[in-house]
Formats: C-alpha cells, sequence, structure tokens
C-alpha cells in the first residue's frame, strides 16, 4: 500500500474505527485476538493489529465497552470485551449519522 | 478466578514489549498500561506457552510496528499544554504581536532604503530572521510571516543593489573631483 494512501486511511480511520470495533463487538463479546482476527478480515480498517489496544483501553475509558474475565478450554482465562448500554447508544448514533454521511460523500465523489 | 497468564520467555518478545513501553512514554498512563497489558495478552494467546520462532515472528509483524501502536494512544497531555501551566498563554500572545511588529517594521524598512540603506537593512534583516523563526515555529499567522519575508528581501536587495550602485559610483565620483589624483599616486609613488 502506498504511503499516500496510508495516509489517507490514518485520516479516514480518525472517528469511524472505534465504532466499527463496536459494531464488531454487536454479535458478541470478543478477546483482543479474537477481535483483531475479525478487523483484520478488512485489510483498510486497522494499520496493524496492535493498533487495536489503545482504542480499547480508551473505549473501555469512555464506558463504551466492557471487560471480564472468562474461562478457556485452551488454556489461560481470556479479558473478554463486551458492548456496554452506552457504547450500544453511541453506536446507534453513528449508524444514524453515518448513512447521510456517506450517502453524501459518495454522491459527491461520483458527481465530481 | 486466577488471571495469570503463562509467563512468556523469549528475547524476540521481551524487546517488542520494551520497545512498545518506551513508544507509549508519553501516553495517557491508563492508556499505556491496558495496552501494555493487553497487547501481552495478544501475543501469549498466539504463541502459546512454548513461543517457537516463526509463530513469535508472525505475531510481532501482525501486532505491527511500536510506533504505530503507540500513534493511536492518547497523549498524556494534550500538545501545546506541554510547556507547563502558565507559559502557553504568553507564548499564544507572543505569536500574534511579534508577526504584525515584524511585517510593520519590514514594511517601514522599504521606503526607508531611500533615506538611509544603512538603518534600512538591519532592520529588515531582523524581521528576516524573525519570520524564518517564527515560521519555523509553525506559527499560526503564517500570512503575515511570508509577507515579512517578502517586504523584508526587498529591502535587503534594495539595500544591496544601492551599494553595489555607490561601490561603482565611487572611482568614477573619486575621478571627477579630482582630475589629477592619478598623477598624485604616481608622483607619490617613488616616496613609499
Amino acid at each position: 500500500m502506498s504511503s499516500s494512501t496510508e495516509s489517507v486511511l490514518t485520516q479516514l480511520r480518525k472517528g469511524v474505527l472505534e465504532y466499527c470495533v463496536l459494531a464488531s463487538l454487536r454479535a458478541g463479546p470478543a478477546y483482543g485476538l479474537e477481535l483483531a482476527g475479525r478487523l483484520a478480515q478488512h485489510p483498510t480498517l486497522l494499520a496493524s493489529e496492535g493498533t487495536l489496544y489503545p482504542l480499547l483501553a480508551r473505549l473501555r475509558k469512555q464506558g463504551w465497552v466492557t471487560t471480564s474475565w472468562q474461562e478457556s478450554t485452551s488454556g489461560p482465562p481470556r479479558r473478554y470485551y463486551e458492548l456496554s448500554p452506552d457504547g450500544t447508544s453511541a453506536l446507534e448514533t453513528f449508524l444514524a449519522t453515518w448513512g447521510p454521511f456517506s450517502h453524501d460523500v459518495t454522491f459527491l465523489l461520483e458527481e465530481s | 478466578m486466577s488471571t495469570e497468564r503463562t509467563t512468556m520467555t523469549h528475547p524476540l518478545i521481551d524487546a517488542y514489549l520494551t520497545d512498545l513501553e518506551r513508544a507509549l512514554a508519553d501516553a495517557d498512563p491508563r492508556e499505556r498500561a491496558e495496552t501494555l497489558t493487553t497487547v501481552r495478552e495478544h501475543i501469549s494467546e498466539s504463541v502459546g506457552d512454548a513461543p517457537d520462532g516463526a509463530r513469535v515472528a508472525q505475531t510481532l509483524t501482525d501486532l505491527g510496528p511500536v510506533e504505530l501502536i503507540a500513534a493511536e494512544a492518547t497523549p498524556a497531555t494534550p500538545p501545546g499544554a506541554r510547556a507547563g501551566t502558565g507559559t502557553p498563554a504568553p507564548a499564544a500572545d507572543r505569536d500574534l504581536w511579534v508577526p504584525r511588529v515584524a511585517l510593520t517594521a519590514a514594511v517601514l524598512s522599504v521606503p526607508l532604503v531611500v533615506l538611509n540603506f544603512l538603518l534600512a537593512a538591519p532592520i529588515a534583516l531582523a524581521c528576516l530572521v524573525v519570520a524564518i523563526v517564527y515560521l519555523r515555529r509553525r506559527s499560526p499567522q503564517r500570512g503575515l510571516l511570508q509577507a515579512t519575508l517578502v517586504a523584508s528581501g526587498l529591502t535587503l536587495l534594495a539595500t544591496f543593489a544601492l551599494l553595489v550602485t555607490h561601490v561603482l559610483a565611487a572611482p568614477n565620483e573619486a575621478g571627477a573631483a579630482s582630475p589629477h589624483a592619478g598623477q598624485t599616486v604616481s608622483a607619490a609613488a617613488p616616496l613609499g
């Protein structure tokens, strides 16, 4: 990926990626590696898997996700991330805004 | 429930986590601590209890450069508030008035060249230096500073042109003032 493409993506991820993380938790709680795997399926979202962790720390600080420990069948307990009621509400607000916003952007880009 | 994970022992992992801790030095303390812990958990989960070199290398590659991770973290203090309490406001005031004063002086130095270029040149030079310093500091008054550069540059160019003119004109003026100057020198030469 060229450096200019990466710099555009860096700007686009700001303000969007945290909602993608919240959206990926709608299906249910997930531990870090699992969540990184889910997001890594969409190569434009994460610059690297490690960048997910400061974001998760921030989301937890904001109260949009909560964490809990759950036993694992294959090793030590895992830290699971779960969408909180505030996080669900923030995601709904984002979804309501994102639709018209992305529509406007797409329209303008295609018109140009 | 115990949340302790098996301690991973691999030099690449230790080096990576040390680098990450260093890269996160300026991050919000809570985010830094949590990021370090969760990245360690990610590695532990990915490589298992008996990490082999290839698996470790792949995991660290997927995690990405530590600088990239640190760039995602919130800074401990907002940019601009790092100079300490009290100092940002005066610095902001200075950023406002210095470019204006410099521009005024630089503009005034342009007509002053005609009156006294020996006075105008140092003023223009000072304005030029101030403009360059503030532009390098990424002052918000970029337009004023660029105008200062232009005005002071004009003054310095005009000063240079006047100096060149004076130097070129000097022998002619000397010759005109003393038509026998050459003879005087040649007459005086044998005495030296």
